[in-house]
């Protein structure tokens, strides 16, 4: 057994990060326009030595305007759902959870939906309605998850099964008896897509979101390896299991909502990034939440460069290309009786 | 351990956080006042000045004076900015824009749902023309967010049709030709009326998909093209399109079956194939051939829509129309 | 220096408030009921009981099953708190400890909950460490040979790296003692340890727990309702029945064939052994004797 110190994390990360940012670089070179890499590597110099003027309008319009932002989109969406799945999998003590067991998808799925059918005008009521959602059903999951007053793994599962169910019929009841053509985007929606262009703005928050929610998490790392090994076990090793259920549940719930309130519903990222990590790099909590991070943020951005570019110019919904990966990795992982 | 070692660690790992964290912002804040000084500007790369526009949603558009790359969303649009003329102007479109042919020539931006919004900024257009009906909100939105004005239009009808198609000639500043091909066409259409004066209409069943059973509610432009051509369909639903019940279709036995298709030729051999489903077979009209194949034109709410309108109004009262030859546009 | 000594630096000084000289478990009156909603009345699973342990002692907690021996072991652990009277530790009382500063002193043994995520063994019994840490901490050099050494205690240095869950059943046992000695306690407490073991196993754990307490001066408390191990590995005996405590003393004090047949109700012969230690004789083709059997009401 292989102590976990400082330097074995940082060495990780560090490994970690520079595949991002190689896998970034990709995602830039690629797409439906071509781009040289001399070409990229000059602009992107222009840019930080603080010559905006210089950089030729096509550069900034595509990479700047265009491909940057979706990208760091895609970095911070597949952090936040692969976190949330690393927690939620600890929380609910199932390697089957994923971030969206306990319903937070489906909730914001209707407030979209409520959304476009009563105010569609209003820019970002989008990620409004959803982020609205999100919370009402993590609220609601919440009350009805506790037994004796605080959070139990096993009600908790049960009730956000019962409520993503719930939500779904009201969702697919709403989708079939109103006028299609407002809902026409919700399909895509569903399935996962980072091709909106979102305000800078909004990806601050995004961030911000995520440092404090993942953060949070972070905080309860070593706990959490505790509760792994059973809730009295890890309380008689001084635990405070019930505030540690709750701050988890309420950050990762967070986490969710913020990517599911920009992105749609990304599926496979959440459940399968934290086992391959645990593969990889074990199951200690300290390591996996921030290699969960990056390893979420790496597939994210891949599968959304496929996405961009496999059918080019067409674009697929991101979610369409982690599922065609997910599920057979999901077998193999299986069989690997990993899960 | 002692509390100097654990503050230590402590800092440390709000170190990694700090990096990471610097590593975001170092990269987001040239970038940022780069896309800021990109997107607020008020000059096109067209270069020309701005006027402001309300488009068929009720959206206010600023739009360059002089439009001279347009780039198209949908199927319909396409078709109709060849109709008037403008057709050199169409610097791109979709996949799914086949009509007219040299259509298929234009660079290809994706599909009417899921276009790249690379690929069209990077035609450089003056304006993107979409339609309410097929094309998706965000994806307008993400146009303007990176200062590309999107023209949407919204036919509802075969009226709203012909005022589009003149809004549109306006907009880009082909009027005479847009009043040409709409004087046209509200012609061709009062003598369909005429012909068909003091004729009840035909009951019809219009089939948009047979697998559900998908066909046209009250208020779409297949509908309104329907009675244009003295049809009325069966299915009364304020849908649009509505999934329907075979057993209420049958219940009330329509004289006349529409399918439509981009190859009508082989439709025909699915239409015979349906005979034999069940429910299907009970129908009448399918039994004894009383089955019309029209070609793509009547599900675009285009300049073509006319003379799909013609080709039903001729195939379902042939008696009215004399021995006059089938138009040859768009003919099964 | 130690967490012991520090508390009694710590404890007032007034002769009353400090604990008999050697005493570090000090059980006053404790009684625990449950309350439900529907009912006025309280049922109580624990009367009132007392007793004391010291250092270097094995303390036997006895009864059937239902006798409210799980709750006293939980009432002494501090994850309940006790109705009435007082349980403390070296003078703080036990429910009222801080989760952690409990968890530094007392160390729990139960039935495992499964596991979900494979874990090996040596970072099983590193956990043990956690109440000594802080949230975000890596352990250290001295952590590491503190778990070393706790796996040495229980002759389990050879399954360190080994999967949880790829050890056999009395091995696993062994591995948790060691976590639980890894804390580093003043007060082991083990609920029913003996219950999936074969005879063995059950004498080893019992020599080990004995010697364990002698060297590392621990108080050792476990729940069973093992009638010989009691008897011979136990200092003092609790004896439990229907939630009352019947005796506490010496297993030679306690074992009275009489009182063992009425909390057991099955045939026992008593007899004593060397060292003064009880022999329990199963006399199982005798009925229980007539006047007995008539005053015990069925359970």
């Amino acid at each position: 057994m292989r102590p976990l110190t400082l330097r074995r994390m940082l060495w990780t990360c560090g490994l970690l990060c520079v595949t991002l940012l190689a896998v970034v670089v990709l995602a830039l070179r690629l797409g439906a326009v071509p781009f040289p890499l001399a070409d990229l590597g000059q602009n992107i110099l222009l840019l930080i030595t603080g010559h905006p003027e210089k950089v030729s309008t096509d550069f900034r319009l595509i990479m700047v305007d265009i491909r940057l932002p979706r990208i760091l989109l895609g970095i911070l969406v597949g952090a936040a759902l692969s976190v949330a799945g690393a927690s939620f999998q600890a929380l609910l003590r199932n390697p089957l959870a994923d971030p969206y067991v306990l319903g937070v998808s489906s909730g914001s799925a209707l407030g979209v939906i409520l959304a476009l059918l009563l105010a569609p005008a209003i820019p970002l009521m989008t990620p409004l309605g959803a982020f609205l959602g999100a919370v009402a059903t993590i609220a609601a999951v919440y009350l009805m998850g506790r037994r004796e007053g605080h959070l139990d793994s096993g009600t908790l599962l049960l009730a956000g099964i019962v409520s993503a169910s719930f939500l779904s019929a009201v969702i697919m009841f709403l989708m079939t008896t109103l006028a299609s053509r407002d809902l026409r985007g919700i399909a895509f929606w569903l399935m996962g897509d980072l091709s909106t262009t979102l305000p800078t703005s909004l990806l601050w928050t995004l961030l911000i979101g995520f440092i404090l929610a993942a953060g949070a998490i972070f905080t309860t790392a070593s706990d959490l390896n505790l509760l792994l090994a059973g809730e009295r076990e890890a309380m008689h090793l001084g635990v405070e299991v019930t505030r540690v259920k709750l701050v988890v549940y309420i950050s990762a719930s967070l986490l969710t909502a913020l990517a599911v309130s920009v992105s749609g519903a990304i599926g496979y990222v959440g459940l399968l990034v934290p086992h391959v990590m645990r593969l990889l790099f074990g199951s200690d909590y300290r390591l996996l939440i921030p290699t969960s991070a990056i390893g979420g943020a790496i597939a994210v951005v891949l599968a959304d460069t496929l996405a961009r570019t496999i059918v080019a110019p067409t674009e697929l919904p991101v979610g369409a290309m982690t599922a065609m990966v997910g599920a057979p990795m999901f077998i193999y992982l299986l069989r690997r009786r990993l899960a | 351990m002692n509390r100097h070692a654990m503050m230590e660690s402590k800092l440390r790992r709000r170190g990694i956080f700090f990096l990471a964290l610097s590593f975001a912002v170092f990269l987001a804040s040239p970038l940022a006042r780069a896309a800021r000084q990109s997107s607020s500007q008020g000059t096109l790369p067209g270069g020309s000045a701005l006027r402001e526009v309300t488009d068929e949603t009720g959206r206010k558009v600023s739009i360059p004076l002089e439009i001279r790359r347009i780039v198209s969303l949908a199927p319909n649009v396409t078709e109709t900015l060849f109709a008037l003329g403008l057709g050199d102007r169409v610097v791109g479109d979709t996949n799914f824009c086949d009509y007219p042919p040299e259509a298929k020539n234009r660079p290809h931006v994706g599909g009417p749902i899921d276009p790249s919004i690379e690929q069209i900024a990077a035609l450089h257009p003056d304006l993107v023309v979409a339609t309410r009906a097929i094309n998706r909100l965000p994806t307008v939105r993400s146009l303007e967010q990176v200062g590309i004005p999107v023209y949407a239009t919204d036919p509802r009808s075969v009226e709203q049709m012909l005022a589009s198609t003149e809004g549109l000639s306006r907009l880009l500043g082909a009027d005479a030709a847009g009043q040409a091909l709409v004087s046209s066409m509200r012609r061709r259409l009062a003598e369909v009326q005429t012909r068909l004066a003091g004729v009840p209409p035909t009951s019809v069943f219009f089939v948009v998909w047979d697998s559900p059973t998908v066909s046209t509610g009250n208020d779409t432009f297949i509908a309104d093209a329907l009675k244009y051509a003295g049809a009325r369909s069966i299915i009364d639903s304020s849908l649009d399109w509505p999934t329907v019940s075979m057993e209420e279709v049958v219940r009330q036995q329509p004289e006349y079956v529409i399918f439509y298709s981009a190859t009508p030729a082989e439709k025909e051999s699915e239409v015979a194939e349906l005979r034999h489903r069940r429910v299907w077979s009970d129908l009448e009209a399918l039994r004894q051939g009383r089955v019309v194949v029209l070609s793509e034109a009547i599900a675009r709410p285009a300049p073509s829509l006319v003379d799909a309108i013609e080709d039903l109004a001729h195939t379902l009262r042939p008696e009215r129309f004399g021995a006059r030859s089938l138009s040859s546009a768009g003919g099964h | 220096m130690n967490a012991a000594e520090s508390m009694a630096a710590q404890s007032t000084s007034t002769p009353e408030a400090r604990p008999r000289s050697g005493v570090r478990v000090n059980v006053q009156q404790a009684s625990f009921a449950h309350v439900t909603r529907r009912q006025s009345a309280p049922v109580f699973t624990l009367e009132a009981t007392s007793f004391q342990a010291r250092e270097r002692e094995l303390v036997a907690i006895l009864g059937p099953n239902a006798s409210g021996k799980s709750t006293l072991l939980r009432l002494i652990a501090g994850s309940i708190p006790p109705l009435s009277g007082r349980v403390e530790l070296d003078g703080f009382e036990t429910s009222r400890l801080e989760t952690r500063t409990r968890a530094q002193r007392i160390a729990m043994v139960q039935q495992e909950s499964p596991l979900v995520f494979p874990v090996r063994a040596g970072d099983y019994v590193l956990q043990g460490r956690h109440p000594h840490g802080r949230s975000l901490w890596f352990e250290s050099e001295e952590d590491y040979a503190i778990a070393a050494n706790a796996l040495a205690q229980v002759g389990a240095e050879h399954l360190r790296d080994r999967w949880m869950h790829e050890i056999s059943g009395g091995e696993k046992q062994r591995i948790v003692l060691a976590r639980a000695l890894a804390q580093q306690p003043l007060l082991l407490l083990l609920d029913e340890p003996t219950l999936h073991l074969d005879i063995g196993a059950q004498v080893e754990l019992l020599a080990r727990l004995r010697r364990l307490a002698e060297e590392n001066r621990y108080t050792v408390i476990i729940v069973t309702h093992e009638l010989s191990l009691a008897a011979e590995f136990a200092d003092q005996v609790v004896l439990l029945h229907r939630g009352k405590c019947l005796r506490v003393g010496t297993p030679a004090e306690v074992y009275q064939r009489e009182l063992l047949e009425q909390v057991f109700e099955a045939p026992l012969d008593i007899e004593s052994g060397p060292e003064g230690r009880p022999r329990v004789i199963i006399q199982g083709r005798r009925e229980l004797r007539s006047n007995l059997s008539s005053g015990s009401s069925s359970g």
